[in-house]
C-alpha cells in the first residue's frame, strides 16, 4: 500500500493504529456492542473482531444519529476505535468523530476498503490529510 | 467558513463556556463539511436518548448545563426528541441503574432550556418547519420527513449537532441547505403501491438498500394513491435507517417532486418481490416467538384502533410478550374509550415512552433470554438484528396472530 492522501481536511490529531477494514457501510449503534467494541450484527467482520483501538476503514455510515453519544461512550469505556477512514462519512459520522475527539479522514481518489488492507499498522494524519503504511 | 462579529466573539469565548462549545462544534464540522458559513434557525430538534448517551453523553450534558443560567439559554427553539423511558419497562428486567440515568439525562437537557413537551408540533406558538425554512433536526425519521414531505431544509443534526445549534442560534449550511443538493440521482417505479404501513416501511427500506451512498435522493414513481403522512413518515424512518439519505421524492406527494418530472435519469424498476423480501418471516417459520414489540415510528392512533381490532376477544400466548410504544395522547384516549383495558386484558402492554431501541433493549434481551422478534417496523427489525435479537419485520397482523399463536406463522 502507498501513501493515500484523503480531498479534504480531518478531524483530530495524528495517531498509528491497526487497521480493521470493512466492506459494507459502518453505524455504532446498528451494528457494535459499545461495551466490548464487538460486532453484534454478524458477517460485517472477522468473529470476535473488535473496532477498540483499531483503524476503523469503511465505505460510509448508515443510519443511526446516536453515533455522536455513543462514540464518546467508547472512548470513556476504552473500546473506541483509534481513528476512522471513510470513503464517505457524512455528516453524522463527522458530527460523532468531533464530539468523541476521534480522528477522521474522509474523501479519498480511490476506495479505500480496496486500497488499504485488513491488519495493517498505519499512521493517520488528519492535517497532512494522509494515511500511511508503518 | 466565515463567521460574522457576533458568531467570533461566541467562538472566542466571550459568552461563556457553553456557547463557546457550540460555536467550537458548528465550525469544526461544518468546515470538514464543506459549509461556507452559518445560517440562523429558530428550531432544533434534539435526539439524546440514555441508550446512546451512556455515562459519558449524560456527564457532558451536566457539565455543559453548570454554565450560568444566563449563559445557557438557547437561541433557538430546542425540543427534545428523546423522551422519558417507560417505567413498566422495569417489569420486564431493565435494571433501575437505566431509569436513574434516565433522569439525570432529563434533568440535565431541562436545565440547558429545552422545551419538554412532546405535542408541539401542531401548537399554534411554534408553528411546524414550513417550506424552504432551515431547521436543525437531530433525528433520523423527524430530518428526513422534513426535508421530504414539508420541503423544509435540514441535514442530519445528530445528538449534540442539534444542541450546539440551538444553543447559537444557526446551521452548518451546506449539502441539503442548498437547492442544487436536493436534486433526485435515482429513479425508482413502484410496481405494486404498499398497502399497509408495513409495506410503506419496507418501500424505504428496499429502496435504501439499492442505495450505493447517502448522495442517492431517490424520486419515487408510480404510486396508485398518495401515501399520506404516515406512510411518507414510514418510508423516511426505513429509508435513512437503511441508507442513512436524507431526502426522498415521491411524485404527486412531496413539494419538490415536480421539479424533477422532466428528470432525464434512468428509470429502476422496484418490484413487489422486494418489498416482500424486507418483510419476509421465512427465517423465523414456525419458531416459537419471544417478542413481538410494535413502534418506531410510535404507534399512532390509528394503529391502536387497528391493534385492538386485530386482538378483540383473543389473548397473547403465555411464552410470548407483546410491547406497543404509542403516543401519551393515544394512550390516555384508549383509556377514555375502553380500548385499552381490551388490550390489556389480551395481553398487550401498552408503553408511553420512547422507542424500544432507545430504552435498554440490550439489557431487557439478555434478563428474559429473548430471541425470536417479531416487528411491524423495517427500521426496528434492522436495529434490533444489530443488538443481538434474531429479529423479522412483518405486517401488524402477522404480528398479532404470531402472538397469539406463540410462534411465527404466515
Amino acid at each position: 500500500m502507498i501513501t493515500l492522501k484523503s480531498t479534504k481536511k480531518g478531524l483530530g490529531v495524528a495517531i498509528e493504529g491497526e487497521t480493521l477494514v470493512l466492506k459494507n457501510a459502518f453505524s455504532a449503534r446498528y451494528d457494535l456492542d459499545v461495551k466490548t467494541g464487538k460486532f453484534l450484527r454478524p458477517g460485517l467482520a472477522e468473529e470476535d473482531a473488535s473496532v477498540a483501538g483499531k483503524v476503523l476503514v469503511a465505505d460510509r455510515a448508515k443510519g443511526g444519529v446516536a453515533s455522536s453519544w455513543l462514540l464518546r461512550e467508547m472512548v470513556r469505556l476504552g473500546t473506541a476505535p483509534a481513528a476512522l477512514v471513510f470513503n464517505n462519512a457524512g455528516p453524522v459520522m463527522v458530527q460523532a468523530a468531533a464530539f468523541a475527539g476521534i480522528t477522521l479522514l474522509d474523501g479519498f481518489e480511490e476506495d479505500v476498503t480496496e486500497a488499504i488492507p485488513n491488519k495493517l499498522q498505519v499512521s493517520v494524519d488528519p492535517q497532512e490529510k494522509t494515511i500511511t503504511p508503518v | 467558513m466565515q463567521l460574522t462579529a457576533h458568531q467570533q466573539q461566541m467562538l472566542d469565548g466571550n459568552f461563556g463556556p457553553a456557547y463557546a462549545w457550540a460555536m467550537k462544534f458548528l465550525v469544526d464540522t461544518g468546515t470538514v463539511l464543506g459549509a461556507d458559513r452559518l445560517i440562523p434557525i429558530r428550531y432544533a430538534f434534539f435526539m439524546a436518548d440514555t441508550d446512546a448517551m451512556g455515562e459519558a453523553g449524560i456527564h457532558f450534558m451536566e457539565e455543559l448545563a453548570q454554565a450560568a443560567p444566563e449563559q445557557r439559554i438557547p437561541a433557538a427553539n430546542l425540543y427534545l426528541e428523546s423522551r422519558h423511558t417507560a417505567r413498566e419497562l422495569l417489569d420486564f428486567g431493565l435494571p433501575q441503574w437505566f431509569m436513574d440515568l434516565d433522569q439525570r439525562r432529563l434533568d440535565a437537557i431541562a436545565k440547558l432550556g429545552c422545551i419538554m413537551e412532546y405535542g408541539h408540533i401542531n401548537n399554534h406558538s411554534i408553528p411546524a418547519p414550513c417550506f424552504g425554512e432551515s431547521i436543525a433536526m437531530g433525528s433520523t425519521p423527524t430530518a428526513i420527513y422534513a426535508n421530504s414531505a414539508l420541503g423544509a431544509r435540514t441535514n442530519f443534526e445528530a445528538g449534540p449537532a442539534a444542541l450546539a445549534s440551538a444553543l447559537a442560534g444557526y446551521v452548518p449550511r451546506w449539502d441539503l441547505h442548498l437547492d442544487e443538493n436536493r436534486v433526485p440521482k435515482r429513479v425508482f417505479e413502484v410496481e405494486r403501491t404498499p398497502q399497509n404501513l408495513a409495506e410503506w416501511g419496507a418501500l424505504g427500506a428496499a429502496i435504501g438498500l439499492r442505495l450505493n451512498n447517502a448522495n442517492e435522493i431517490p424520486l419515487i414513481k408510480g404510486l396508485d394513491e398518495h401515501p399520506g403522512a404516515l406512510a411518507l413518515n414510514h418510508i423516511g424512518a426505513s429509508l435513512a435507517s437503511y441508507a442513512a439519505v436524507g431526502l426522498f421524492h415521491v411524485e404527486g406527494a412531496t413539494p419538490e417532486a415536480h421539479l424533477f418530472t422532466e428528470s432525464d435519469l434512468p428509470t429502476e424498476r422496484l418490484t413487489g418481490t422486494e418489498l416482500d423480501a424486507v418483510l419476509s418471516i421465512e427465517k423465523l417459520d414456525a419458531q416459537s416467538l419471544d417478542l413481538v414489540v410494535l413502534g418506531a415510528p410510535q404507534m399512532g392512533w390509528s394503529e391502536v384502533v387497528e391493534l385492538t381490532q386485530l386482538l378483540d376477544g383473543k389473548k397473547v400466548a403465555t411464552n410470548t410478550t407483546l410491547l406497543a410504544f404509542v403516543d401519551n395522547g393515544s394512550i390516555e384516549t384508549a383509556r377514555t374509550l375502553g380500548l385499552a383495558d381490551k388490550l390489556e386484558a389480551a395481553g398487550c402492554h401498552l408503553l408511553d415512552g420512547i422507542d424500544y431501541f432507545q430504552s435498554g433493549s440490550e439489557p431487557i434481551r439478555q434478563a428474559n433470554g429473548w430471541t425470536n422478534t417479531l416487528t411491524a417496523s423495517p427500521k426496528l427489525g434492522n436495529i434490533l438484528n444489530g443488538a443481538g435479537y434474531n429479529a423479522a419485520a412483518t405486517t401488524l397482523a402477522v404480528c398479532i396472530q404470531s402472538a397469539i399463536a406463540g410462534r411465527v406463522v404466515a
